[in-house]
């Protein structure tokens, strides 16, 4: 139990980086600001967000009351819970159990499989709280209220909580630990990869094609009315996931009975769930885990002489490296080309939703009236190449090898210069979709599309050095799985949030100038603003560069 | 070829001393073998001469330029090989050295000669189309080798390079050293094989606690010694010189 119990430790330790951070923020008391940016951003963001589930949710509380159901808000909140952490669970669990580089120092302990599955789960476990937490507390807290449940009730609810991710997730581990102990983890890490972010996106698309179908101003009426005409439905669907429901009648009726009989049939499940999960991870586990340290098949790649040598400049070798490694690593790339694909789907959304489509024909002439609105295109097209990771993580993805680029003759200006073009480049490209979009829908003449054009690269430009510079700071190179460079990485966050300010910028000075001067002339001193500043962060990440290659 | 002068480096502000203060020059044509207990400075002098690590205190010169001074032109001169072979795993082998290669500008005809030459030593030619991932220690290890090499550098430097490697392999590599020795060129690696130390080195110096304590050909070693043997010189020049555990930790 104690050795247990000193993996689990270490195990949280390492994940969350907690001695590093209690030596950097407590011990040295050193960039203290950046936990405390991150705390007001994330409590920024999540506070905001949960206003609106909140709203939602006293939406389905009223409805399910109106039909003689106050719990039901609640039953549907614990089943889109329990389909949440399946889904995205799975993901997490195959890359904790066998995509993390302590698997096979782990192997070699004198540990048994079902104790370092365990220690491993239990990460998984915790990972999933936060989205448990935006899930489930706004209903419990709207239900308990709403019924005037007392100290029994909060009881049942925090129990309920704590074990509710395993009832979903056991099944996940289950189904992940058969697979990988016939495939062997390696050749299936990029495949599930893909997967995961493929039905992600998906689920993305699908959420936003929803939200168009509900009324606008009217989001809440009608959800109550989806739960008038289809409640018996969702009831049923429900009734296919039991433990929704004992814990639904657990909390519902805490402190009795029927209460209790509930939660003893959540507990038992729970912890038969667990068991077999772990009674299979004690036989297959490591087996998955084994065939990961294997060597894989050889592929043979055909070497075409002459171009498989061929000498290129040093500025190149490192854009191309930049490019290898961006378009082999599935996570670096699905972080970044499906927002090329979304972004664009929700904004023609409106405009092929039935019933509800914009009047294209009065764009154009709405914009020839109001020139200056234009500029939302430039806007947006920044945003989205400013929420990008790879520009926050240019330093940080080279990750543990980063030495490699500290050694090679190349200055640190050079290899940024090569960063920046590249990541330039990907990030503009990811833009185009939605600006040619957005133009064609405008019919904007050639002289528009080419001034906006100029002044999205411009912006996106400044936005991408910007990201860059971040990192250059406080780069993250302590991870051990490349989600981690870009998921786990604040340096994305803190990139987002100075886009923001950037455009707060943009669009203060282009309403400066909308009020001052015409279009044309205030388009060219926005231009010249926005280009002298992305000349500036330009020279400005170059020479940052030289002083912080020596020191990382 | 590697002149360091009065080179110090700290740790934990000042707390924990590295390398205290060493002097060293390392000549052309030489093999020079840098020895030391775990912890002793080894890698953290390495590091400071490839240009990783910035000392505190003191010049690093390699082909008479100052590391400090001109990185990147000391940089060019250096072919390094680290403790632990590190290469990008979503690259294949030979993407990884062309790579190589182009940062340090070696000319089309000549890196197809040698990259095929080294792979031809040490048998990687049928796996340098693989993705880096599906290679063995022992793989990645003669890789790195033949990256380092790529640019036929004025100074080889090497540290613990034997480790992973297989007795054929580790044989060829004490050839290339002889080799690009008799090129005129230098050869620096850390190593913990005494007898590799013993049958290969012109010269030798034994570092403990961030110190030189000795250093010169075997034979000026031994000198006032009753030891016979290179492992016993090490052994009575290191014991009771035990090393702080802080220091061991931080190194670690």
């Amino acid at each position: 139990m104690r050795a247990f119990l000193s993996l689990l430790r270490i195990t949280f330790r390492n994940y969350y980086g907690i001695s590093v951070m209690k030596q950097k923020y407590i011990k040295e008391k050193r960039e203290l600001w950046q936990p405390i940016l991150a705390v007001v951003g994330v409590g920024f963001g999540g506070f905001t967000i949960l206003s609106l589930y909140y709203l939602i949710s006293r939406g389905l509380y009223t409805g399910g009351k109106m039909l003689g159901e106050p719990a039901l808000g609640l039953e549907y909140a614990l089943l889109v819970s329990a389909f949440f952490i399946f889904f995205f669970g799975v993901s997490s669990v195959i890359t904790t159990l066998y995509f993390t580089e302590d698997a096979p120092f782990l192997v070699s302990l004198p540990l048994k499989p079902f104790q370092v599955l365990a220690a491993k789960f239990s990460l998984v476990m915790a990972n999933q709280y936060l989205v448990l937490a935006f899930l489930l507390i706004p209903h419990l807290i709207i239900f308990g209220r709403g019924e005037g449940l007392g100290f029994l009730y909060i009881l049942t609810a925090a129990f309920i909580f704590l074990l509710f991710p395993a009832i979903p997730l056991a099944p996940a581990a289950a189904i992940a630990i058969t697979i990988m102990s016939r495939a062997g983890s390696k050749r299936l890490k990029d495949l599930f990869t893909i997967l995961t972010y493929v039905f992600m996106i998906a689920f993305g698309i699908g959420i936003q094609f929803l939200v168009q179908y509900l009324p606008k101003g009217k989001e809440i009426a009608s959800l109550q009315e989806i739960l008038k005409n289809h409640g018996a439905l969702l009831t049923q669907v429900g009734r296919g996931f039991p433990p929704a429901i004992w814990a639904t009648k657990a909390l519902a009726y805490a402190g009795t009975g029927e209460g209790l009989l509930s939660l003893g049939l959540f507990l038992v499940l729970t912890v038969v769930l667990l068991g077999l999960m772990l009674l299979l991870g004690e036989r297959f586990f490591y087996q998955g885990l084994l065939k990961g340290e294997e060597v894989s098949r050889r592929r043979r790649v055909k070497h075409k002489v002459g171009i498989a040598w061929g000498a290129r400049s040093p500025f190149k070798a490192l854009v191309l490296r930049e490019h290898r490694l961006f378009v082999r690593t599935p996570v670096y790339l699905m972080n970044v080309l499906p927002v090329a694909v979304i972004i664009p789907v929700i904004a023609v959304l409106p405009l092929i939703t039935p019933g509800k489509q914009i009047p294209v024909d009065r764009i154009a002439p709405f914009l020839a009236a109001h020139p200056y609105v234009k500029l939302v295109i430039a806007a947006i097209t920044t945003f989205i190449a400013g929420t990008l990771p790879l520009a926050a993580s240019a330093l940080s993805r080279e990750g543990r090898l980063f030495f490699i680029s500290r050694l090679i003759p190349v200055s640190p200006k050079d290899q940024i210069r090569a960063k920046f073009w590249y990541i330039l480049g990907v990030n503009f490209l990811c833009t185009l979709p939605f600006f040619v979009l957005a133009v064609i829908i405008a019919r904007l003449g050639p002289v528009d599309i080419l001034a906006l054009a100029v002044l999205s690269l411009a912006a996106t430009a400044a936005v991408t050095e910007l990201g860059i510079v971040i990192d250059l700071l406080r780069p993250f190179f302590d991870w051990d799985n490349p989600q981690r460079a870009v998921k786990n990485n604040l340096n994305v966050l803190f990139a987002m949030l100075v886009t923001l300010v950037f455009l707060g910028v943009f669009t203060a000075v282009a309403i400066g100038l909308s009020l001052t001067v015409p279009w044309r002339l205030g388009y060219l001193a926005l231009l010249l603003l926005v280009g002298g500043v992305a000349v500036g962060l330009y020279y400005g990440q170059l020479a940052l560069a030289e002083k912080m290659y020596r020191m990382c | 070829m590697i002149e360091l002068s009065n080179l110090s480096k700290s740790y934990a502000r000042g707390k924990v001393k590295a390398v205290d203060n060493i002097s060293l020059t390392v000549r052309p044509g030489e093999i020079f073998g840098f020895l030391g207990p775990n912890g002793a400075g080894k890698t953290t002098t390495i590091k400071m001469i490839v240009g990783l690590l910035r000392p505190d205190t003191g010049e690093v010169r390699v082909a008479g330029i100052d590391m400090l001074k001109d990185p990147i032109a000391a940089k060019r001169r250096i072919g390094y090989v680290p403790d632990q072979p590190q290469v990008y795993d979503r690259l294949t082998g030979n993407e990884y050295l062309n790579f190589l290669a182009d940062v340090y500008q070696v000319p089309d005809d000549v890196r197809r000669e040698r990259i095929e030459h080294y792979l031809e030593i040490f048998e990687l030619k049928g796996a340098v189309g693989d993705l880096v991932q599906s290679y063995s220690h022992g793989m990645k290890q003669k890789l790195v080798l033949t990256g380092a090499l790529l640019h036929n550098p004025p100074v080889w430097i090497m540290d613990e390079p034997m480790v992973g490697l297989d007795p054929r392999s580790a044989f060829l590599l004490k050839d290339l050293m002889a080799e690009h020795c008799r090129q005129g060129h230098t050869v620096f690696f850390s190593t913990h094989i005494l007898e590799v130390a013993e049958r290969l080195c012109d010269r030798i110096a034994i570092i403990n606690r961030g110190r030189i304590i000795a250093c010169g050909t075997l034979e000026e070693i031994k000198e006032h010694r009753e030891k016979e043997t290179l492992e016993n010189i090490f052994l009575e020049l290191t014991e009771n010189e035990g090393i702080p555990v802080s220091l061991e930790d931080h190194l670690s």
